[in-house]
C-alpha cells in the first residue's frame, strides 16, 4: 500500500530552480510544480509508507540548500473527474 | 491511493504526449499520402478501383498487425495485466474482440460515416485535385468546434478558436497554390459545397462517434482501445468501397487491378502500415483532448508533406516536381501557410492555465465530493491532512476563467468555508 502526499516549499529568494532540479534527481517525485502565492514550489511525492515518506523528508529533501520551510500533507483519499 | 496513472516525474508528460501522437499521426499520414498518390499516378488510375484494391490490402495488413500485436512481452501492466505488444500502442488493449453495447454502435456508426466520407473522397478526387480537396477539406473544424461546445457544454475560448482558425487558414494557404479546376466555374462551386457540406459533415461525425467509442465505457467499466477500433472501422469501409467501386470494376478495373497489383502491392502495404499507425495514434490523441485540437495538430500533414515531395520529386520529377513558372509563389504560399500552422500549435499549447486551490470545509457541515468533481475544469480533489482538508486540481484555458470556476462555482458551495489559489508556472510531470 502505497502513500502519496504533497509537500509544500518556501524557497529562499533566486533558488526555485536549483530547487526544483534538486527535487526532480529524487525518484519519488510525481509533480513539481513552481507556483505563484504562499509557497514557492508544490510538488507531489509517492512513497511505500509513511516510514518511507519521514527518510526521504528528513534525509533527501531537508539536505536540500534553498529549502527555508516546508509544510507536508498526506493524501488520505483522491478523486479524480468524472 | 495514487492514481494508477501516476508515473514518476521525469517520464513524459500527459499534454505532451498527447500533443506528440496528434502531431506524429499527421506527419505519418503525409507519408503515407504521398505513397498513394504515387500508386494512383503510376499504377492503378481509377481511384474508386485503387480506393477498393488499396482497402482490402490494408484490411489484411491491419487484421495481421493486429495478431502480431498479441505477442506477449516480459512481466505485467501497471494495472496488473499480460504485457503484450499491442499495449505499447495502446494501454487499453488487450485482444482482438468485438465491440458490445453502446461502444457497438457507435464504431458501427463511427464506420458508416467514414465509408461515407472515403466514397465521397474518392467521388472528389476523380472530379478535382488534391489541391481543391485539401483546403476546403480543413472546413471540418468548425462542425468539430461546434461539437466540442456541445458535448463539453462549454464555449471554446478565444485562444482556441483564434488558434484554430489560424492552422485551419495555414493549411489552406500553404495548399492553395495549385488550384485550377478542370470544370466550369458551376461544377467548382458545386464541388466546393460537396466537400464543405456532406464530405466535412460525415468526416466529423466519424471523429465524433470515433471519440464516443473510445471514452464509453463497457459493462465492466472498462475503455475500448483505438487498435480494435480501427480493425472494425477498416472492415466497415472495405465492405463500403468494394460496393462502391462496383461499377468502375466491372468497366475494366478487374483488369487494371490485375495487371498491376503485383508492382502496386508492396508501396500499398507499406501505405496502410502507416495507415495504421497514424490512425491508433489520432484516436488515441481523441481520448486526451477535444476534437478540434486533435484535428488542428494532425493538419500539420500539409506541411510535412512537402519535404516528402521534394524528396519524392528527385526519383519522380513528373509526378511530383512543383510547379515550374510560379515556383516563387509556391514557395512563399507554403512557407507562410506553415508559419500560420506553427504559431496556431504554439500559441495553443502555451494557452492552457493550471491551478492548484487549497480549501478548508465549515465544521460541521458534511464534504460533498460529487459536487466538486462533476465542475468542468476540475481535474482531481485530493483529502489532505494538515492545514487545509482538500487540495484541488484545475484545468483551464485562461486565468480569467480559473477566476469564474472559484468565484462562482467553488465559493459557491454551502460547505466551503475558505479557499487559496496557487498559480502554476512552471510544471514537471
Amino acid at each position: 500500500m502505497t502513500v502519496s502526499a504533497y509537500i509544500f516549499f518556501i524557497v529562499d529568494l533566486g533558488k526555485t530552480q536549483e530547487v526544483v532540479n534538486a527535487l526532480r534527481e529524487i525518484p519519488n517525485f510525481v509533480n513539481v510544480a513552481v507556483v505563484t502565492g504562499e509557497y514557492d514550489i508544490v510538488a507531489r511525492i509517492l512513497v511505500e509508507d509513511l516510514e518511507e515518506l519521514f527518510h526521504v523528508t528528513t534525509e533527501k529533501i531537508h539536505m536540500i540548500e534553498g529549502i527555508s520551510d516546508t509544510q507536508t500533507s498526506v493524501i488520505e483519499k483522491e478523486v479524480l473527474k468524472e | 491511493m495514487p492514481a494508477p496513472e501516476n508515473r514518476p516525474v521525469s517520464r513524459f508528460r500527459k499534454k505532451s504526449t498527447f500533443y506528440l501522437l496528434a502531431l506524429a499521426s499527421g506527419i505519418i499520414t503525409s507519408i503515407y499520402v504521398v505513397l498513394d498518390d504515387y500508386v494512383n499516378f503510376e499504377m492503378i488510375t481509377n481511384p474508386f478501383v485503387f480506393g477498393a484494391f488499396e482497402m482490402v490490402v490494408g484490411s489484411i495488413v491491419t487484421f495481421l498487425v493486429v495478431l502480431a500485436l498479441h505477442i506477449p512481452g516480459k512481466g505485467r501492466t501497471r494495472l496488473g495485466r499480460k504485457f503484450n505488444l499491442g499495449y505499447k500502442l495502446d494501454g487499453n488493449f488487450q485482444r482482438l474482440k468485438l465491440p458490445t453495447g453502446k461502444v457497438a454502435i457507435y464504431t458501427l456508426l463511427a464506420g458508416l460515416f467514414a465509408t461515407g466520407s472515403t466514397i465521397l473522397y474518392f467521388y472528389l478526387m476523380s472530379k478535382n485535385g488534391s489541391s481543391v480537396i485539401m483546403p476546403f477539406s480543413q472546413f471540418v473544424l468548425i462542425y468539430l468546434l461546434i461539437g466540442d461546445a456541445i458535448s463539453d457544454r462549454e464555449k471554446p475560448v478565444i485562444v482556441e478558436i483564434q488558434s484554430i482558425v489560424m492552422i485551419a487558414f495555414g493549411v489552406i494557404i500553404a495548399s492553395v497554390s495549385g488550384i485550377g479546376s478542370s470544370g466550369s466555374f458551376t461544377d467548382f462551386l458545386l464541388n466546393v459545397f460537396m466537400i464543405v457540406g456532406p464530405f466535412s459533415l460525415f468526416s466529423a461525425l466519424y471523429i465524433f462517434f470515433q471519440k464516443k467509442a473510445l471514452t464509453t465505457k463497457n459493462k465492466q467499466g472498462k475503455f475500448y482501445d483505438s487498435i480494435n477500433l480501427r480493425v472494425w472501422t477498416m472492415l466497415i469501409i472495405t465492405i463500403g468501397q468494394v460496393v462502391a467501386a462496383a461499377p468502375a470494376l466491372s468497366k475494366g478495373g478487374f483488369s487494371e487491378v490485375s495487371n498491376s497489383w503485383k508492382i502496386a502491392l508492396t508501396p500499398v502495404i507499406f501505405s496502410m502500415l502507416l495507415a495504421f499507425l497514424s490512425i491508433v495514434f489520432y484516436t488515441r490523441a481523441l481520448t486526451m483532448g477535444k476534437m478540434s485540437i486533435v484535428r488542428a495538430l494532425s493538419s500539420v500533414s500539409v506541411v510535412t508533406t512537402f519535404p516528402i515531395i521534394g524528396i519524392a520529386s528527385i526519383w519522380l520529377p513528373n509526378l511530383f516536381g512543383f510547379g515550374g513558372e510560379n515556383i516563387v509563389l509556391d514557395i512563399v504560399l507554403k512557407l507562410s501557410g506553415s508559419v500560420l500552422i506553427l504559431i496556431g500549435v504554439i500559441a495553443l499549447a502555451l494557452s492552457e492555465t493550471k491551478s492548484i486551490l487549497l480549501a478548508k470545509a465549515k465544521q460541521g457541515f458534511a464534504i460533498n465530493v460529487e459536487e466538486l468533481t462533476k465542475i468542468k475544469g476540475i481535474e482531481s480533489v485530493s483529502f489532505i491532512t494538515g492545514q487545509y482538508d482538500l487540495l484541488i486540481n484545475i484545468k483551464m484555458r485562461s486565468i480569467g476563467k480559473a477566476f469564474s470556476l472559484v468565484e462562482k462555482s467553488i465559493a459557491k458551495l454551502s460547505w466551503i468555508d475558505d479557499v487559496i489559489t496557487f498559480q502554476i508556472m512552471k510544471e514537471y510531470e
